[in-house]
């Protein structure tokens, strides 16, 4: 918890709530040191004085109590002669005793010097030096326990030195506490033991002698630290204390006021720079209790060393007050940021937005009634005093409302189930209502609902629809400002959890639009880390090796495209510096080709780039589609068109030949009612393009496919050292198939039939062109049981391997295109695969 | 050359019809195949001085025609390439075939007849 000074300093600079923490650390200090002052805090000052008090070491007594039995030296002429004479062979420097009055008949130059404690004040002036006269007086208890004493006591005549101040000879400065150290050693011997000189000579060297009072004096007895739980300490041992105290000068001061203070402030600001440094909540216990630790231990060094009483019930009431006092001072600031922050977030859950479902209910939970097939829909708004009014029906009007009672129920949110509510006349199914808001106006929807039907019932998704509004209208009116009055008797965290509540409810519906979205999408801080990314780009991360929530921009776009870390980087540098988007290919990824486009969207702090990944198999295959069409036509319509132009030039050239030019025209003519088939033909391919992609096929180059089949599965081949044996035409004329999937298919016969085929064999691949169909075949491999190869192509569990499966979506794909396909096996006879689309041209 | 025969190979048949009446209006004998396989096959029936092809046909299709030809035929007739798909990139797969010349569609009669007449001139190379 130490926390450099320099550091307390800066922060109390540069930090508003510093300031304020150092502030109130202060005040504080002030008022529980004017608390002190005003003595309302020393009663357990005391106790903790009496406890370090009596721990106080002992030292040599100085001090000796004579108990004078039933004799009275005070008044005693001659007894007082003699015990002075013994007092001073015994080395006594100072015999006090205890007098009603000064007493009338005194020896001349006592051997040693007498102090008169006198019961009654007044001065009395010493005829002889070595004869001396004091007030026998103990200051007032404190809290019942007598500790303290006064250096001198004010009288009519002015001030009388106390008993124990003229004993020992040292006028204390202030009132002080007597030291009485338990292990103390106060000597109490008799008077007659005295008398009859029954010490050796130097036992009492340079101590003072107290006697007790003698019978004619009534001693009083008092509470103590010694004897707290009784008045069993006489007066006169408190007095040797006293005087014990004032030799030893040891005796203990209260700390001025001024000393209160500093030492209190000295705390609290302590407490303070501890409150700043670290989160108040957490630091609050340890700062208790090491300040508490510290205040004891600063207050026993004090007591131990400097014989000063500081505050210590003050200096812990601070301690206490000022941690306390900074927490709640902090938690009043984080409060209020809160509130800051909830004030966005409430302009953020729906003040801002333009797309707030909840302005219009009525209208569109009647479009909703219809869409999700309920009979009839009746959205009413009903005021807490006034009539009910109609905000939007479906199959329903004002005449289907119910009885001002049960919308009152209803409204009052002690009726939300449909069974007793009266069916309007002309409704069917089951009626339900729910509440929606029960502001006022509060906002009811009643509904009914097919009583049977398939999941999910409308009346379930009904209810889905009414939960949701309701909730979200609870949440906004925790947060609407025609509430602010309200929101400031609920605590904030309440409001901040509807705030919450509401950003994340529509933060979720967001996600899951996004997740809803084809592309992929993911968003990126400008700092490079993700932000969001929906479902599609999630799994798209995955198949690129990445995880979703441990990747930044450049390592996605790295493991997504064929560009290398340094390449993107520089792109990156461009379009931030730049502002403007890039697009780039991305690899293949589950046979499907995509675009990257990365754009940034900078908007200050709220600068962020999006990376899409656009699935552009659909436009490649269309543009191939159209490639192909172009293509066909290019190369049939042409040739039609040049059999004409031929015709034509044989015709110019034969003019006069007869029966050439009327064949020449026959043909002509064919030729032309030729290339108006073709021209339908063509019609067909576009109008396919509309359709069903998956039944889309067009004329393509069937070689080019097996071919690139070939390609793929080589290493595969070489893998299982199978060779492949190809018969394919030199030359291709047009087949109808959709290419990926024909060349998903090829891929898959040639992989199943390698994958069966032993090591060092062969498998078959022919392509072959007949009039009017083409046909693939693909043989080889060891062979498996018909049943099992036929199982394996209907099955779709996941558990068959992936060419199968493949394979047999290729089939269908084959069906579609107007095609056929065959296969066959048998154990040790191999497999064989045969696929036949429609030729043309 | 007039008398000459032809053999036209292509698999469209008014293409067939329409250079059949052309070359039978400049005096030469004619016979059509529809694919590489029978014109094979006719060849080897009823022979020819000189073969019209067409490198896109099913069943067979040109090159294996051109590739097959001197190994079924001893002493094989002049071929005359007509193609739309006469491309350069065609041209470098017929380099090793033994033919005449390539006519790449749309035909000229003009043009194709000289062609024909300048390969019928020319010695076979056996």
């Amino acid at each position: 918890m130490a926390v450099a000074p320099s550091k307390i300093l800066d922060a109390v600079k540069g930090d508003r709530d510093a300031r304020w923490a150092f502030l109130i650390a202060l005040g504080i200090a002030a008022i529980v040191a004017l608390l002190n002052y005003a003595s309302f805090l020393t009663a357990s000052d005391g106790l903790l004085l009496d406890a370090g008090n009596r721990a106080s070491e002992p030292t040599a007594p100085k001090v000796v109590v004579v108990d004078p039995g039933t004799q009275d030296p005070a008044g005693n002429f001659e007894l007082l002669e003699r015990l002075a004479e013994t007092a001073r062979n015994l080395g006594a420097v100072r015999i006090g005793l205890y007098s009603a009055n000064a007493p009338g008949a005194l020896p001349e130059s006592p051997s040693v010097p007498l102090t008169f404690g006198l019961a009654e004040l007044g001065r009395v002036p010493s005829a002889d030096d070595r004869i001396d006269y004091a007030a026998a007086r103990i200051a007032a208890a404190d809290h019942g326990i007598s500790r303290r004493q006064t250096p001198s006591f004010a009288s009519a005549n002015g001030a009388i030195p106390s008993f124990e101040t003229a004993l020992a000879g040292r006028l204390a400065a202030k009132d002080y506490f007597v030291r009485m150290p338990r292990e103390q050693n106060i000597p109490v011997v008799s008077l007659a033991q005295v008398l009859a000189n029954d010490f050796h000579a130097d036992d009492f060297e340079g101590m003072v002698m107290i006697v007790a009072p003698g019978r004619d004096l009534t001693e009083a007895h008092l509470s103590t630290p010694l004897s707290k739980d009784g008045a069993r300490t006489p007066a006169s041992l408190f007095s040797a204390y006293a005087v014990q105290s004032l030799l030893d000068r040891s005796e203990i001061y209260a700390a001025t006021p001024w000393t209160a203070f500093a030492a209190i402030l000295a705390l609290t600001l302590a407490v303070a720079a501890a409150m700043t440094a670290f989160e108040p909540k957490r630091a609050l216990a340890p700062v208790l209790f090491l300040g508490v630790l510290s205040a004891l231990l600063a207050a026993y060094l004090a007591l131990s060393f400097a014989n000063l009483l500081l505050p210590i019930t003050a200096m812990i009431v601070a301690i206490i007050m000022a941690a306390v006092g900074l927490l709640l001072f902090s938690e009043v600031r984080q409060d209020r940021r809160l509130a800051a922050i909830l004030e966005r977030a409430i302009a953020m859950a729906f003040g801002n937005s333009p797309y707030d479902a909840q302005t219009e209910p009525g209208r569109h939970l009647t479009e909703a009634a219809e869409r999700i097939g309920l009979h009839h829909s009746l959205v009413l708004s009903v005021p807490h005093s006034g009539p009910a009014s109609v905000l939007g029906a479906f199959r329903a009007d004002q005449d289907d409302m119910p009885s001002e009672r049960t919308l009152r129920l209803i409204a009052a949110d002690r009726k939300d189930s449909a069974t007793s509510i009266e069916r309007p006349t002309d409704w069917n199914g089951e009626v339900h209502s729910a509440l929606l808001s029960s502001d006022d106006p509060a906002l009811v929807w009643l509904y009914s609902a097919p009583a049977e039907g398939k999941a999910p019932h409308p009346a379930e998704h009904a209810h889905n629809i009414a939960a949701a509004i309701r909730q979200t209208h609870e949440w906004r009116n925790d947060l609407s400002t025609g509430a602010r009055r309200a929101r400031r008797k609920r605590p904030i965290d309440a409001q901040l959890a509807s705030a919450a509540s509401l950003i994340t409810a529509r933060s979720d519906r967001i996600a899951a639009g996004l997740d809803g979205l084809e592309t992929a999408a993911m968003i990126f801080h400008l700092g490079g880390f993700p932000v969001h990314a929906n479902a599609q780009m999630e799994a798209l991360a995955r198949q690129a090796g990445l995880t979703p929530h441990g990747t930044n921009l450049l390592k996605t776009l790295t493991a997504l495209s064929d560009f290398s870390a340094d390449h993107l980087s520089e792109l990156l540098s461009a379009i931030i510096r730049d502002g403007v988007e890039i697009r780039i290919p991305a690899k293949d990824f589950g046979g499907l080709q995509r675009i990257l486009r990365v754009a940034p969207m900078l908007k200050g702090t709220h600068d962020i780039i999006i990376l899409e990944a656009v699935d552009i198999t659909e436009q490649n295959r269309l543009a191939q589609q159209r490639s192909a069409v172009g293509n066909f036509v290019d190369k049939q319509l042409r040739n039609d068109l040049e059999v004409i132009e031929l015709g034509a030039e044989i015709g110019q050239a034969s003019a006069g030949e007869g029966s050439h030019v009327k064949e020449i025209f026959f043909n002509l003519s064919e030729t032309v009612q030729r290339a108006i088939g073709r021209l339908e033909e063509v019609a067909d391919f576009l109008n396919d393009t509309g359709t069903s992609a998956a039944n889309v096929c067009y004329p393509l180059d069937a070689r080019k496919v097996v071919d690139e089949a070939l390609e793929k599965v080589a290493p595969f081949a070489a893998e299982f050292d199978v060779s492949i044996e190809t018969a394919l035409p030199g030359i291709s004329g047009f087949t109808m198939a959709e290419p990926k999937s024909l060349l998903a298919t090829c891929e898959a016969m040639l992989r199943i039939v390698i994958a069966d085929t032993p090591h060092g064999g062969r498998v078959k691949a022919r392509l072959t062109e007949e009039l009017d169909g083409t046909v693939i075949e693909v043989s080889g491999g060891f062979g498996i049981p018909f049943e099992r190869l036929m199982a394996a192509l209907d099955s779709r569990s996941e558990e068959v391997p992936e060419e199968y499966r493949a394979l047999a979506s290729g089939f269908k794909d084959v069906a579609r295109w107007q095609g056929l396909s065959s296969y066959w096996s048998a154990v040790g006879q191999g497999l064989r695969f045969n696929v036949k689309m429609r030729r043309i041209g | 050359m007039t008398g000459a025969r032809i053999l036209i190979v292509d698999d469209d048949e008014l293409l067939c019809e329409m250079l059949a009446s052309l070359f039978r209006m400049s005096g030469y004998e004619v016979t059509v195949a529809h694919d590489g396989e029978a014109g094979l096959t006719k060849l080897a029936a009823e022979g020819a001085d000189l073969i019209v092809l067409d490198l896109v046909m099913p069943k067979m299709d040109g090159l294996r025609f051109l590739r097959i030809l001197p190994e079924r035929i001893a002493q094989p007739p002049r071929v005359i390439v007509a193609s739309a798909s006469a491309t350069p990139e065609m041209d470098k797969k017929l380099g090793q075939a033994e033919i005449a010349a390539v006519v790449r569609k749309p035909v000229k009669p003009a043009l194709l007849l000289a062609t024909v007449a300048e390969a019928l001139e020319k010695p076979t190379g056996g």
